[in-house]
């Protein structure tokens, strides 16, 4: 495309993909933010509930807040695409969250209008991969997700996938991967005490109403009995983000995990960034753009 | 308040800003029907104004302004209801420059300047050019499904991509003021519904509606339906009749109607809006 410009009169933004765990502070310092861990095996729909969110936002507020910003706006759009008929596919699909991208965050900007002022909140999700899910079981110190990101949790969303739960062959190892992930956690101290724990059972539209529904219930009162004193609190929530079929409405229980991830109280906890994680190719003008943005924060930023 | 600064027309290609301008320059100049502004003097250089302007009153399509014909417009104002005077600079920049944005990531350094010290933003969209996301429903696929088409950030629904126009400009203005937006809708001519600019933004772009509504204690916004040419080029022959091509001109504000291009100037220039 023809730019009538040289080179060297543009500066370049920052890239709206999903960030890397060394830029969070960049969010927490400014807004108060909550950190989520969306942790699961493969395929558990960990990243359908990203996608779901914010194609509803798309179309009006969820849970009675409203869409602020991004600046994960192209990382949104990559994850949705597949679920978009500009996609050319016939049926909605979710892509597997690529394993070198395991400490990528989405952010999202929300509004509470309910009182005088609006209260903004800021979340940065992160769609921990399987691998990841699975080393933090294996070993004390993972690397695939670093202990520094799970330290910085503020909620830990451990997704259950009520497909395989249906199956009778692999429910207890949903159950028991569940169980095993929550006690390395705690015996690796990868979490903070005032970390939350939500027990999300997702495709929740497949067994409404089945037998399945008691194996769940079963299991939510375990966990939540078993590590009821490793949490400030523990909550379960049965969502279907992109129901198959009509026994529940599209993005059931969404709004309602959002509206949790926003109301808990939020630190204002800046990430620490090791000094040997620099910033790396990043072009002077985003340099400015983040220099401006820290000199109106009121926490200290590790020099980068 | 400052009396000298810019106006940053922001839009995708076809969204309506230099037929905006090139109307707004007639009423300006010709002082046909009573304004908010009036044009106290002349500028030195009105070639490219006069130029768009004739095209305007012919009913010619305007051509889309080219990256390599971009042009900048300089308009000595008065404020008819305070008396203030205002040197306005109102960049015609082509509409591929915001696209740019989106898809390279990039922005010129001379809009990066523009944006610091502007009063404000009027922001363009083409009523009828508003790209929506289209879910698929949800069923199990099938075994011989075709492969998907990957992503391009061309696909990005036309919401997304403005919320990220005005993401990056709220970065770049000035902390020490509020950020004005004009919302343009243009050819508000051609939408068939009885509604205001508001109610229709609102159902048409719900993300960047909410964007608006949720920042407002750092952005001020106003919604103006207008139609520059009056109808379709296809009614020229009608449209020639009206008393005046001043008098073509109409912009819907919530249920308001008047002719005045002017007022979206008003909202972004006059009143003390600093912090």
């Amino acid at each position: 495309m023809e730019t009538a410009l040289p080179e060297s009169d543009f500066v370049a933004l920052p890239s709206a993909e999903p960030m890397p765990a060394r830029e969070l502070g960049l969010v927490t310092a400014q807004d108060e933010t909550t950190v989520v861990l969306l942790a699961g095996p493969v395929a558990s729909g960990k990243t359908t509930i990203l996608v779901s969110l914010y194609e509803l936002f798309n179309e009006g507020p969820v849970g009675g807040l409203l869409f602020a910003g991004s600046k994960t706006l192209v990382g949104f759009e990559r994850i949705c695409h597949p679920n978009r008929s500009v996609s050319a596919l016939q049926a909605p699909a979710t892509l597997r969250t690529n394993p070198s991208n395991s400490t990528a965050f989405l952010h999202l900007r929300v509004a509470d209008t309910a009182g005088e002022r609006p209260r903004m909140a800021s979340l940065l999700v992160s769609d921990v991969t399987g691998e990841a899910f699975d080393e933090a079981r294996d070993v004390a110190n993972p690397t695939i997700l670093p202990k520094e990101v799970w330290r910085r949790a503020d909620i830990l969303c451990l997704v259950l996938d009520a497909d395989k739960m249906s199956v009778t062959t692999k429910r207890q190892t949903v159950r028991t991967h569940a169980r095993s992930l929550l006690r390395s956690a705690r015996e690796s101290k990868l979490l903070q005490p005032r970390c939350k724990l939500q027990i999300v059972t997702t495709k929740w539209d497949l067994v409404v109403n089945s037998q399945t529904e008691d194996f769940v219930a079963e299991t939510e009162s375990l966990l939540t009995e078993q590590f009821r004193a490793n949490f400030e609190s523990i909550s379960a929530h049965r969502i279907a983000a992109r129901p198959t079929s009509t026994r529940v409405a599209y993005a059931f229980g969404v709004p309602t995990l959002l509206t949790e991830w926003v109301s808990r109280p939020r630190s204002k906890l800046v990430v620490a960034v090791p000094p040997d994680q620099a910033r790396s190719g990043i072009n002077s003008f985003a340099r400015r753009f983040w220099e401006r943005e820290r000199s109106h924060l009121s926490g200290v930023l590790n020099a980068v | 308040m400052p009396s000298r600064g810019t106006v940053v027309m922001l839009g995708l290609p076809g969204s309506g800003k230099t037929t905006f301008l090139a109307a707004l320059w007639h009423q300006l100049e010709s002082s046909e029907i009573s304004t908010a502004f009036i044009a106290e003097r002349l500028q030195p250089d009105r070639e490219y104004l006069n130029s768009i302007r004739d095209s305007w009153l012919a009913f010619e399509e305007l051509r889309r302004t080219t990256l390599s014909a971009e042009q900048s417009a300089l308009l000595h104002l008065q404020h008819v209801a305070t008396k203030a005077h205002f040197d306005l600079s109102i960049p015609d920049v082509a509409g591929e420059r915001f696209a740019q944005q989106w898809l390279d990531r990039r922005l010129p350094h001379e809009y990066v300047t523009q944006l610091q010290q502007c009063f404000g933003i009027l922001l363009f969209m083409h009523c009828r050019q508003i790209d929506r996301v289209q879910v698929l429903p949800a069923r199990e696929p099938e075994p011989s499904s075709q492969p998907m088409v990957e992503w391009d950030p061309r696909y990005a629904p036309t919401q997304v991509r403005l919320v990220d126009l005005l993401q990056s400009a709220q970065l770049i203005f000035e902390r020490s003021r509020i950020m004005r937006v004009g919302v343009v809708i243009s050819a508000w001519d051609e939408v068939e519904e009885r509604t205001t600019p508001r109610s229709w933004f609102a159902k048409r772009l719900p993300l960047l509606n909410q964007f608006l509504e949720a920042n407002a204690d750092s952005v001020d916004s106003a919604i103006f339906g207008v139609s520059a040419i009056g109808g379709s080029l296809d009614d020229r022959e009608s449209l020639a009749l009206t008393p005046s091509p001043s008098a073509r001109v109409r912009v819907q504000i919530d249920s308001d109607f008047v002719r005045d291009l002017t007022r979206p100037l008003e909202f972004l220039t006059v009143e003390d809006n600093f912090k």
